[in-house]
């Protein structure tokens, strides 16, 4: 999943299948080692969908989407079949594509 | 204060620039290994080695760096500081132990003394071995991962390479699936080294007898699925394998992914991995490079982790 490929519509399309089970929670590496739920996938997914939907996002859960191991662990758990990580990965470009778009050189 | 995002993610796009890597070292660190092995320069079949294992010592030494300056309260002057004097910086961040550079040498000799006890021929592309772009792809760098993909697929193309022989699973995953996706002309073949041993029917030249445990890396295991080949390998050669809590599909990353973004937080999740890995066996077999950094510097004095080719190298080889 290349990240421009990616729109706003197919991200809310795709995660608002999540019914937020928290099946993928008990499998993340980060959420075991950090006490806020945003670091876990299902915390993940719903940071995703307010900085969508609402446009709402905190350094927080900014920093929740790059410590993501993208390991693909909560994708092995997901009832609803989502590819949890693969989004998470996705939604990085579109951060930096967007308002957090770092001050490269050459672009 | 961890590292300040935008400025990290600013650091591995300049390096990947201005150098083809993430982090500025000489090109000679990524070939000297090879001399003197007799590889042939010219050839459809290349050993791809996607320069991991070279630069995995520096990433060490830049990682214990970033340790510090996140611990420190002015880890975001420190880090832009240091961007800006890149150079300077580069020098100061890259000094690397000698021993731990020949160590990671080592393992290539030996994976390519395992591939020629198969019937595979294969070269070697020495200064033009080049980085996959890895890191840009899993930070969501996609535009400038597009730019480098293009760069390293057309020299390829243009060295008439058909097939790479990978070594370390996110080079694998990188030249398998997502040039693939990425750049709709790609067409190269590419195979991982335990899938090509594993299809050879090689003869054991000494049998081990040894417990270990297996730590499959998060992207052999689910997105590649090469699980049964490395422990195909290791029980023709006598090794008996103690499977740890969480394995094969189910693995548990070591954590290496975000050494550079929190290098805190990826030592705490390579903490439970070690304590859920040394409670089966102290002897841990590790099959990539970032696995092998990360696990190792957490590790006890009594536990041992080992690259998978050190064993099967003892095993197939003279």
């Amino acid at each position: 999943m290349f990240g421009e490929r990616i729109s706003e519509e197919v991200f809310m399309r795709e995660l608002l299948k999540c019914s937020f089970c928290g099946f993928c929670e008990w499998v993340c590496p980060t959420l075991k080692a950090e006490e806020s739920r945003l670091y876990g996938p299902r915390g993940r997914v719903n940071i995703i969908i307010f900085a969508i939907k609402d446009g709402v996002w905190t350094d927080l859960g900014l920093r929740s989407i790059f410590n993501c191991l993208v390991c693909g662990a909560c994708n092995t758990q997901c009832p609803a079949g989502i590819k949890i990580s693969e989004y998470i990965r996705s939604f990085r470009y579109y951060l930096i594509s967007r308002e957090f778009r770092p001050c490269f050189i050459a672009k | 204060m961890a590292p300040p995002i935008k400025e990290i993610l600013r650091i591995i796009v300049e390096n990947v620039i201005r150098v083809g890597m993430p982090i500025p070292v000489s090109r000679r660190v990524v070939f000297k290994w090879a001399e003197g092995l007799g590889l042939k320069k010219n050839s459809e079949t290349i050993l791809f080695t996607g320069t991991l294992y070279q630069l995995v010592p520096y990433i060490t030494s830049i990682v214990g760096r970033l340790e510090s300056i996140e611990k420190s309260k002015l880890s975001s002057l420190l880090m832009s500081f240091g961007a800006k004097l890149s150079g300077i910086a580069d020098r100061l961040l890259v000094r690397t132990p000698r021993g731990e550079i020949e160590r990671q040498y080592e393992v290539l000799r030996r994976i390519v003394a395992l591939l020629k006890k198969t019937d595979t021929r294969f070269g070697y592309l020495y200064e033009d071995d080049m980085y996959s772009g890895a890191l840009l792809y899993d930070m969501g760098l996609d535009n400038y991962f597009r730019e480098h993909a293009e760069k390293v697929y057309d020299r390829l193309k243009d060295l008439g390479v058909e097939t790479l022989i990978t070594v370390d699973p996110h080079t694998t995953y990188i030249m398998k699936e997502v040039y693939r996706e990425v750049l709709p002309r790609y067409s190269l073949k590419v195979k991982n080294y335990l899938e090509v041993l594993s299809s050879s029917d090689l003869t054991p030249y000494r049998i081990i007898r040894k417990d270990v445990t297996i730590h499959d890396p998060c992207y052999y295991a689910r997105y590649l699925k090469i699980v049964e080949e490395p422990r195909k390998l290791l029980r023709s050669g006598g090794i008996n394998i103690i499977e740890a809590n969480r394995v094969r599909e189910l693995t548990f990353c070591c954590g290496g992914p975000i050494e550079s973004i929190s290098p805190t937080l990826s030592r705490s999740v390579a903490l439970m991995r070690m304590d859920e890995l040394s409670t089966s066996c102290k002897n841990i077999v590790v099959m990539c490079p970032i696995c092998y950094a990360n696990l190792s510097r957490v590790k006890a004095v009594d536990t041992n982790v080992d690259d998978i080719s050190n064993y099967l190298y003892s095993i197939y080889c003279e």
